[in-house]
């Protein structure tokens, strides 16, 4: 009887919580529409198989009759070079982008993150000065650069992109969570814990990462569109997904080539490129909103 | 060697090494502290008190001298320290602002003492001994959901205090622990500490600089200057007689609010210039550029400390 | 009859947040006649560095709403004065210093600039002041707060000086114009004792010289003691007590006065008062009528259910509490 009144009680306070963010959150209407744009991408990424016309247009199909046809009824945003449905490839394309986001954060935060609590919390030692050179040098390289000299050597496709990608971007999170790390390290509250005795490994996860957590969902968030934007810029050049995966980036490069004619062929993935960054990036900035500690 | 202190320190130096130079934050301290009673270190910004509560936390590792606690030798900072050790001393630190992290939630904060130390067993009984805590402090059991940034800064100040008795501590250090609070609510914190002290038979180290507060609160009183002590007395004699120039121009200087009170107060020295920056400490006697009743031998030489009285000590060459 | 410098009338003003609104004033009367030095006690959240913000409309806060009552200024009604006629209000004739002389300083200028730029746009366009005019004047200035040494200072910045020497030129800055009217909002709290009594001083005489009016805030009430002629007690967004400065010390009449004047450690050494039982209001859902009966020690039925007006004593005294009706007449709205 007690321990269910004590989670009853637990649910309202979270539930409380929830409420008073979502009110926050609301004030803004750019972030509603940010968030918006997100479900409906997320929404369509998901059921794309379901609700798209052509599921044809992704695979090895061309059907020249119904080649650079313009945007109709039957074809929204007109077809390819090949008969493909636009409207179709696209929809799918933004499963490519969301996946290629997905497994880059999934390699480069956790990486990122637990670098940067040792060297933060080692400051000033060899352990520090290890990370953070290893960090210096991979930040001093274009990104672009690194990820094509390492698609050159390896099979081209789009794991090794997500990888090639991987490799730089857990610096940027180890840099931002080594700031913080380093800043928090000297409050009073971390004294506090070790001069109670708490072990190291609790210090780190349970007391500074906790401090981190902000500033780490927003900077996902914000990822996520900067992710898909390298991509794209790959997979305009040539790596990344190949034929006949959609992916935005190749689309849009194929799509330039019947420039001004086949306006629809470069012209719709672009906008759709560009409605999905700045859709993550409203969200992000409506999330990180949310995280400005409010005082009483 | 019956030798009832719960605290000695001896010859404490505790210097900083920065960009502009050397800070000696802390020169030369002897003090002793007694089962059971309550300390008190005055000063005002720069005089060294903080650092003093720090070290002998184990926040910092001292540069020199001793810290003896119950005859046992423990001049190791807070890493070297044994577990049972950090039990014993725990410290209240100034600022509510920052001394609960704002992630954490009141339970966990209240927590983490009790399962480092294993003070029980399960939790279950976690919870039910961090509920007695906030009891003991006065705030209701539904702040065990509450964040700090939450509550007040008199809540958050409790509970700090709750958390340093968690682990039934002998000695507390309280850095300031009302100074950014208001009055009725120092009022409240401070009958606490003091039913507390009562109650778990707990020694303090209490400092601030409110004097008039320090007059209420401690038996013995040392005051501090630029990393030294310049005068140290039982409290009824330290504010009926006090010796040292530094002593009466600070007590001549806080505003009181009755008459009764300003006859207390020592002939009214006005007080001019500010504290030296603790990197260039003038030689001689450290508070020389500012004292009304300076002479030659104070530029030179630095006084060492004497027992004018029974119990009360000055360095001030004036008293040589 | 003398127009009174600020008038405040029955000021009501609410915040709109998540679960409701904050009623933060709950009918202010807070008067200010010329060349007076006026107190303003309370402790924290009680609403007392809003009323003053809203007195000069610097709130910041866009979900701060006034619901009623008056803000005059000389005779002028503060809200309804448009943006060019306040900012000539604050140029010209209130100034106000605040707690934190580093926060109020911007640490990417120097002190010099920060100065000049004052002078230029409160008197400087008007009389036309060349550049050596402001510089002298920006050095008088500095003289008059007993800086030493003006010239290095003016080209220093805000990290480069202490505390005090901060606080000081906040004040230099503040006494710029030819103004009617100091805000001084806890001048001293971060300050060490001595140079906060040094400030003090210099505030005085400062003020004696001018002939200006002050209102002074602090919640160390040795510091109003010795400054002010008249003092007001706030409590949960109302004054509760408005008496001469040492009437009040001697002789507070208010339950709340009453408590927070013997909460204050005494240098006798008799110890410390139990404090306040209780806790502040919850803004969100204040209690019904005066906001202290929770926490009063002589509660009665009628302090539930209604909340009492400044009653008053003598000329000049004044006690919001039920417990003084039979005795005086009521001053009313």
């Amino acid at each position: 009887m007690k321990k269910s009144i004590f989670i009853q009680a637990l649910n309202s306070k979270k539930w409380e919580k929830v409420q008073r963010n979502w009110y926050r959150f609301s004030r803004n209407y750019l972030s509603i529409i940010g968030l918006i744009t997100v479900t409906i991408i997320l929404f369509l990424a998901i059921f794309a198989p379901f609700i798209t016309a052509h599921p044809e247009a992704v695979g090895r199909y061309v059907n020249f009759s119904e080649a650079k046809k313009p945007p109709c009824l039957s074809y929204p945003f007109g077809t390819d070079m090949f008969g493909r449905d636009n409207l179709t490839r696209t929809i799918y394309a933004f499963r490519i982008s969301l996946l290629m986001a997905f497994v880059v954060l999934l390699i480069a935060v956790p990486l990122g993150v637990i670098l940067g609590l040792i060297a933060g919390y080692f400051q000033g030692t060899w352990i520090d000065t290890i990370i953070m050179r290893i960090t210096d040098i991979f930040l001093s390289i274009p990104p672009l650069i690194l990820a094509l000299a390492i698609c050159s050597i390896f099979p081209r496709n789009l794991l090794t992109t997500m990888l090639a990608i991987s490799i730089l971007w857990w610096t940027w999170c180890c840099r931002m969570v080594y700031g913080i790390v380093t800043s928090v390290k000297g409050e009073f509250f971390i004294q506090s814990a070790e001069l109670i005795g708490a072990g190291r490994l609790h210090i780190l996860f349970m007391e500074i990462l906790p401090n981190c957590l902000s500033e780490i969902i927003t900077k996902i968030t914000l990822d996520v569109g900067a992710i898909i934007l390298i991509g794209s810029s790959l997979s305009f050049v040539g790596l990344g997904a190949q034929p006949p995966t959609a992916d935005l980036g190749s689309m849009i490069a194929n799509g330039t080539k019947y420039l001004p004619d086949q306006w629809w062929m470069a012209v719709f993935p672009g906008i759709a490129l560009a409605i999905v960054v700045l859709g993550f990036n409203l969200l992000g900035d409506g999330i990180h909103d949310l995280f400005v500690v409010e005082e009483r | 060697m019956a030798n009832n202190n719960i605290l000695t320190i001896k010859n404490l130096k505790k210097y900083f090494i920065t960009q502009q130079g050397i800070v000696k934050a802390v020169n030369d301290i002897n003090l002793s502290i007694k089962e059971g009673e309550i300390f008190g270190l005055v000063g005002e910004s720069g005089s060294g008190k903080s650092t003093v509560a720090y070290t002998i936390a184990g926040s910092y590792q001292l540069t020199e001298g001793e810290i003896i606690y119950r005859n046992q030798d423990i001049s190791n900072e807070s890493k070297k320290r044994s577990k049972e050790l950090k039990k014993e001393i725990q410290i209240v630190f100034q600022d509510p602002g920052t001394s609960l992290n704002p992630a954490r939630s009141i339970y966990q904060i209240l927590e983490l003492p009790l399962k480092v130390h294993a003070i029980v067993k399960n939790r279950k009984d976690r919870t039910e001994k961090v509920k007695e805590l906030l009891k003991m402090v006065e705030l209701p059991e539904d702040y065990i959901y509450k964040y700090p940034q939450m509550i007040g800064g008199g809540e958050r100040q409790m509970v700090s205090i709750a958390r340093a008795l968690a682990t039934n501590p002998s000695l507390v250090l309280l850095d300031e622990p009302t100074s950014a609070l208001d009055v009725s609510i120092q009022a409240k914190i401070i009958n606490m500490l003091i039913q507390f002290q009562k109650n778990f038979n707990l020694s303090y180290l209490f400092i601030t600089h409110d004097l008039i507060l320090m007059r209420n609160v401690a038996s013995s009183v040392a005051i501090m200057y630029l990393g030294k002590i310049c005068e140290k007395a039982i409290s009824s004699e330290f504010f009926r007689n006090p010796l040292h120039p530094y002593t009466q121009m600070l007590l001549s200087s806080i505003p009181v609010l009755t008459d009764e009170e300003e006859k207390l107060k020592p002939k009214k020295i006005k007080s001019t210039g500010e504290i030296p920056s603790p990197v260039n400490i003038p030689p001689g006697c450290s508070f020389h550029s500012r004292c009304p009743k300076k002479m030659d031998i104070c530029s030179k030489e630095d006084p060492v400390m004497v027992e004018v009285t029974k119990g009360h000590f000055v360095r001030c060459h004036l008293y040589n | 009859m003398q127009t009174p410098l600020i008038n405040i009338k029955d000021l009501h003003l609410e915040f709109k947040v998540f679960g409701g609104t904050l009623k933060v004033l709950d009918g202010v009367n807070f008067t200010v006649w010329p060349k007076e030095k006026v107190g303003l006690i309370g402790e924290a959240s009680c609403g007392k560095t809003t009323t003053l913000k809203s007195i000069i409309k610097i709130l910041g806060m866009t979900s701060a709403r006034i619901t009623k009552g008056k803000i005059l200024f000389k005779g002028r009604d503060i809200l309804k004065m448009n943006k060019a006629e306040i900012q000539d209000v604050r140029r010209k004739e209130i100034s106000m210093i605040f707690q934190d002389p580093t926060a109020a300083l911007n640490p990417v200028f120097s002190i010099g600039s920060q100065l000049k730029n004052i002078i230029k746009y409160s008197v400087g366009l008007k009389e036309n002041l060349t550049r050596k005019e402001i510089e002298t004047r920006a050095i008088e200035a500095l003289k008059r707060v007993m800086l030493p040494d003006p010239e290095r200072i003016l080209v220093s910045y805000p990290i480069q000086l202490s505390g005090g020497m901060r606080q000081r030129v906040c004040i230099a800055m503040a006494l710029l114009s030819n103004l009617d009217l100091l805000i001084a909002d806890e001048p001293g709290t971060s300050l060490d004792v001595t140079i906060n009594d040094q400030i003090l001083h210099l505030l005085d005489n400062l003020v004696k010289k001018k002939n200006i009016s002050v209102i002074l805030i602090s919640h160390a009430l040795g510091m109003i003691k010795n400054i002010t002629e008249r003092t007001y007690i706030m409590y949960a967004g109302s004054m509760v007590e408005v008496a001469k400065t040492a009437e009040i010390f001697i002789n507070p009449l208010h339950p709340y006065s009453q408590d927070l004047i013997a909460a204050v450690p005494k240098l006798t050494g008799e110890g410390i008062s139990q404090g306040i039982p209780g806790h502040i209001p919850d803004y969100l859902n204040p209690p019904p009528g005066c906001r202290y009966h929770p926490r009063c020690r002589y509660v009665m039925p009628i302090c539930k259910v209604k909340n009492p007006p400044f009653l008053k004593i003598n000329e000049i005294h004044q006690v919001a509490c039920w417990l003084f009706k039979k005795e005086v007449n009521q001053v009313g709205k």
